[in-house]
């Protein structure tokens, strides 16, 4: 080949075929093992960083299982369901977005990257809807499926932009900790319970925040094709991120929502 | 920093210091560099920069400590250092007293010790001596340097706001409790180690897999030097240990602007659940400060004593088996807090943890023997180590004894005990590691009688600072207590003068070797005669490291059989009588 | 810098170092499986839960608690090994991925222990001492042979050596300006001891242990109050009931 030949085949060559590993490796393939080893040991970190939480359920859920039952009733196990639907097939489609890089079908894997997105967008939106807001100010969408349960304190009239959000007597307060106001509480150390449960979601739900920017980012550099068969580890590292945060919530979820 | 006068070696390349243009050319490549040994020298100089700083600080409260309260001649209490007579000023002298304990124990635990080798030293040898180019994930690598900047500019905030009173140690009620004006320095002190242990936690990540994936070809575990097996171990440490000081200090944050009662008895919740969570990070913490110093003394010993190092894989293995049990032993500092089953359990198994430590010890006493040492500044520092290690090993043991702790805790037997391993293990370690390492980083020789002046007054300054204090931890003076009983003030005066020399010793040293970069002799190639790679690479080494890919003949330690390379007998002479190869 | 051709190397713990080797291609049936599979354990576990409700409400079945944890602590155990294994690839991956993933997960499992080992046999060894509070303690906990407050019983000793009126003699000695801080007057204090106020020094501390009023006539005895004398002698004499 002269020269000329090799520079315009290389100038035709995507992005991530022209892709030059480190030049302390000695191969690609010995710098993409390298950064998995890596990324695996900061997904301990991040699975270290959440025992914290873990611990402080254990603990104080051995202390006052009254607190634990009668908070944990408070909460409605159909939206956790769902959230936790909603992660698994965001995993899912992480996965497929993976598989798709490494076969060249670069649409495909950038529909499942947005699919991605948008289930982790739908996750916080749901867990901030369904169950930050009424739990703080006891306004409700119109369609939330708790509202069946309290028929009676509907405050008549009492609505928001025109009947979106419908506000129910008495059931707000359940903030954390010292903010607790909820006034139907039987066991007095439920607010305990409250702070274990909002410290873990939220920063459970800072990551799922954290997660969605890392996705945005590879869905952006997709498009002009910087990820292909040879070169995906962005995506690679992404996706595990992405599945540890579905791992904690499969713990979390079952901890708080199911375990009376 | 980069400024040295230029100097291009017999290759055609010039070192990693050459600089690359002009000033502004210059400050631009230190700052983007993903070179580690810019990034170790950039670490090293902004950790002795902070151990000046909490060394002032230290200086400070010895200072206070000379008198127990003053008192003038009639006998009117004239006050303290800090403050004039009154109650009200006594009480505000008590409070600056407070934030400069609390500034001294932050500033030296999380931004001096923890990254103190494994950033600067570890940084810049740790590729070489595996053979390879660079640490795996070098962006990380600067990443966790700017890191460490921010964190400390957080720290260094909450100093100059006011400062913070707790103790290095936050513990609660007190420091989650709601008093509204302090709030915002504890949070942000509170932040800033956070961040800090980012930075810990990307340095380790970068050299477990840096250990596992770019060793040199023909390197197996057991052909790497001593030094990485321990920065190896650290590292492990760091990666497992660091996250969880992340969330205790985050739930500490959310306790004091949220008052969520994780730790707060009134909302049930346990304070002393604070101190789990913090001692879970900060017990393997102090391994991960003195494993590197024991992997800068496995060099040390053995390269001055030109002899192979006795018992290489009982070293590698104990180790490893330090920061096993480093997991398991955290309850020994909270003796006077828990349970009486928990603080049994903990006792018991604090004891294991000095098992692989004397494994460790035994070896490198056993390399000495019938050794032929060469007694310069590095190898009286690795001497230094063993000796002042082994007194705060041992006086480890008291406290590890549930019923000797319950009198000792919170005592300055306990204050001595950790500074002799910490200051007397960790710095004394580094500061030898870095008269070892200092002509292949710098290229410059230092000068040798002064240097070891030097280590003579910092280790009279030590022994006298720090061993009165034991005598007086154990008759009953408490720490972090501004005034005290007039019984203790002939230890605290003695313990202060020491404090002076330790500071005229650091001085010095701190002279010999800024005069070294200066106007120091240009150092060879392997001043010291040792066998590990980074002797294989100019004094300093290139941007890439090494000139010619180095392939392995031979084991770190085989001064029997192997000549030195670049070793000049006439530069520096060996005992005649050490058991090493003939250069020629 | 010559180039040398890649060379074998000996690590045994890196078994894809060096030589090239083509990534794990996980086929999407693989995924969807397991998809499958996690939906179906999510359903399970709800399930479980619900039904344990619906038992408890519609027959009035109380289960026993750890029914429930056990077995939605299992299920999730299960789910998250099928996602770590497949999606996280785990299962294709170098060995040493699992291996760092373990000793996190063992990592976690010590925090917990040791912590619950502290927190939860605070009451264990000594009963006694967790049933009251007095200001500045008590020593109740470490009983004497006669199961009394190691205070009292120390004091029992003494009259028993010396006898009551060398009691009152000797105590009126040591303290005067009884039962209130210090006065200027005080022999034996330091100046540290005199510069500051003394907050945080209970009047317990100066006055007798609580005990069942038996006339001892300590006249200007303060005692501490009375709503803690009873709890006091109950404990002194009956261990605590079974927490």
């Amino acid at each position: 080949m002269t020269t000329l030949d090799t520079h315009n085949d290389e100038s035709r060559k995507p992005l991530w075929a022209r892709y030059k590993y480190g030049h302390h490796w000695r191969s690609a393939d010995e710098e993409f093992d390298a950064c998995k080893l890596g990324f695996w040991l900061f997904l301990t970190t991040e699975v270290l960083l959440f025992s914290g939480i873990f611990c402080a359920y254990f603990i104080f859920r051995t202390k006052f299982p009254d607190a634990w039952a009668e908070g944990s009733r408070l909460l409605d196990w159909k939206i956790g369901c769902l959230n936790t639907i909603v992660l698994l097939v965001s995993s899912y489609t992480m996965a497929m977005s993976i598989y798709c890089m490494q076969t060249d079908q670069q649409r495909r894997a950038r529909l499942n990257l947005l699919a991605t997105f948008i289930m982790g967008g739908l996750f916080v939106v749901i867990k901030l809807l369904f169950e930050y807001v009424p739990k703080w100010s006891g306004w409700f969408l119109f369609f939330d499926p708790a509202l069946s349960h309290y028929s009676d304190n509907i405050a008549h009239g009492k609505t928001m932009l025109g009947g979106l959000f419908r506000y129910v007597e008495g059931y707000g307060g359940k903030r954390p900790g010292q903010f607790f106001d909820y006034p139907f509480a039987s066991s007095p150390n439920v607010p305990m319970w409250w702070s274990v449960y909002y410290c873990g979601t939220a920063i459970h739900a800072a990551h799922v925040l954290i997660g969605m920017t890392l996705i945005a980012r590879v869905w952006w550099r997709a498009r002009k094709l910087h990820y292909g068969p040879t070169h995906y580890t962005m995506v690679e590292m992404t996706g595990l991120y992405w599945h540890l945060v579905d791992l904690v919530w499969i713990f979390l979820f079952p901890l708080l929502y199911l375990i009376h | 920093m980069a400024s040295h006068a230029a100097h291009h070696d017999a290759h055609h390349e010039g070192s990693y210091l050459t600089p690359k243009g002009g000033f502004l050319t210059t400050v631009i490549d230190w700052a983007t560099t993903v070179d580690h040994k810019k990034i170790g020298v950039m670490y090293l100089f902004a950790i002795l920069f902070m151990f000046f700083i909490g060394g002032l600080a230290a200086i400070a409260l010895r200072t206070e400590l000379l008198e127990p309260v003053r008192t003038a001649v009639d006998g009117t209490i004239t006050g303290q250092l800090f403050a004039p007579s009154d109650q009200k000023s006594i009480t505000a002298g008590n409070e600056i007293y407070n934030r400069l304990f609390t500034l001294h124990g932050a500033i030296m635990v999380f931004m001096v010790i923890v990254p103190s080798v494994p950033a600067s030293l570890a940084n810049f040898l740790l590729p070489i001596l595996l053979g390879a180019k660079d640490v795996a994930f070098p962006r990380l690598n600067l990443l966790s340097w700017y890191v460490y900047v921010v964190g400390s500019m957080f720290a260094v905030g909450s100093i100059i706001l006011g400062g913070v009173d707790t103790g290095w140690t936050f513990y609660t009620p007190y420091s989650s409790s709601w008093t509204g004006n302090e709030m915002g320095r504890t949070v942000l002190m509170v932040l800033g180690a956070f961040i800090l242990g980012f930075s810990s936690i990307l340095t380790g990540l970068n050299f477990v897999v840096t250990v596992h994936k770019l060793r040199a070809p023909g390197m197996g575990w057991f052909d790497m030097p001593l030094f990485v097996w321990s920065i190896y171990a650290a590292a492990i440490i760091q990666v497992l240990a660091t996250p969880v000081i992340g969330i205790t200090l985050l739930l500490l944050a959310f306790e004091r602007m949220f008052k969520i009662g994780i730790f707060d008895p009134a909302l049930g919740g346990d304070p002393v659940l604070f101190q789990h969570f913090f001692w879970f990070y900060s017990h393997p913490v102090v391994y991960v400060m003195i494993l590197p110093g024991f992997a800068i003394v496995s060099e040390l010993i053995s390269v001055h004593s030109h002899k192979k190092i006795f018992g290489y894989r009982a070293i590698a293995y104990s180790s490893l088996g330090i920061a096993l049990v480093s997991f398991i032993v955290w309850g020994h500092h909270m003796f006077a807090s828990m349970s009486e089953m928990a603080s049994t359990v903990f006792s018991g198994l604090t004891f294991l943890v000095a098992i692989p430590t004397a494994v460790k010890v035994f070896n490198w006493i056993m390399t000495l023997y019938k050794a032929s040492i060469s007694l310069n500044t590095p190898m009286l520092y690795g001497l230094m180590v063993l000796f002042l290690f082994t007194i705060g090993g041992l006086t480890g043991l008291p406290l590890a004894t549930l019923s000797t702790d319950l009198h000792l805790h919170d005592s300055y037997f306990v204050v001595a005990h950790f500074h002799y391993v910490m200051m007397g293990g960790t710095i004394i370690a580094l500061v030898g590691g870095l008269h070892h390492w200092w002509p292949k980083m710098f290229g410059r020789m230092y000068n040798e009688p002064m240097a070891m002046l030097c280590g003579v007054i910092v280790f009279i300054g030590f022994n006298v600072t720090f061993f009165t204090q034991f005598f007086m931890g154990s008759q009953g003076m408490p720490r972090r207590y501004a005034s005290y009983v007039d019984e203790f003030q002939v230890y605290h005066v003695i313990s202060t003068i020491g404090s002076y020399l330790l500071l005229l010793g650091f001085l010095g040293h701190f002279f010999v070797l800024a005069w070294s970069l200066a106007a120091g002799r240009k150092a060879p190639q392997n001043p010291w005669g040792g066998l590990t790679l980074e002797w294989y690479t100019s004094s300093p080494p290139p941007e890439h490291n090494f000139h010619h890919e180095p392939i392995l003949k031979h084991g770190p330690y085989d001064f029997d059989t192997t000549v030195p390379p670049g070793w000049d007998p006439r530069d520096y002479p060996v005992p005649a009588d050490a058991k090493t190869a003939a250069s020629h | 810098m010559a180039h040398h051709p890649p060379q074998q190397h000996f690590d045994e713990t890196d078994p894809h170092g060096g030589t090239p080797h083509t990534h794990v291609i996980v086929p999407p049936i693989t995924y969807r499986t397991v998809l499958a599979f996690l939906l179906f354990f999510t359903l399970l576990t709800v399930g479980v839960a619900q039904a344990e409700v619906w038992a408890m409400g519609y027959f009035d079945i109380h289960l026993p608690w750890w029914v429930n944890v056990v077995g939605a602590m299992s299920i999730a155990v299960v789910k998250s090994l099928l996602v770590m294994a497949f999606f996280m690839q785990l299962k294709y991956d170098n060995p040493i991925n699992t291996v760092a993933m373990a000793f996190c997960f063992f990592g976690v499992f010590l925090f917990l222990f040791f912590t619950g080992l502290d927190l939860f046999t605070r009451e264990r060894v000594y009963p006694e001492k967790n049933q009251y509070v007095v200001p500045g303690g008590t020593s109740a906990g470490v009983a004497s042979a006669n199961n009394k407050p190691v205070v009292v019983a120390a004091k029992d000793r003494w009259l028993e050596a010396w006898g009551p009126e060398q009691f009152e003699k000797f105590k009126a000695g040591l303290t005067h300006g009884h039962g209130h801080g210090h006065d200027a007057g005080d022999h034996g204090l330091s100046d540290a001891e005199r510069a500051r106020p003394r907050a945080g020094l209970s009047d317990a501390l100066l006055t007798d242990v609580p005990h069942d009023d038996h006339g001892h006539g300590d006249g200007n005895v303060k005692h501490a109050a009375p709503a803690q004398t009873a709890p006091a002698s109950g404990a002194a004499g009956h261990p605590a009931p079974a927490h």
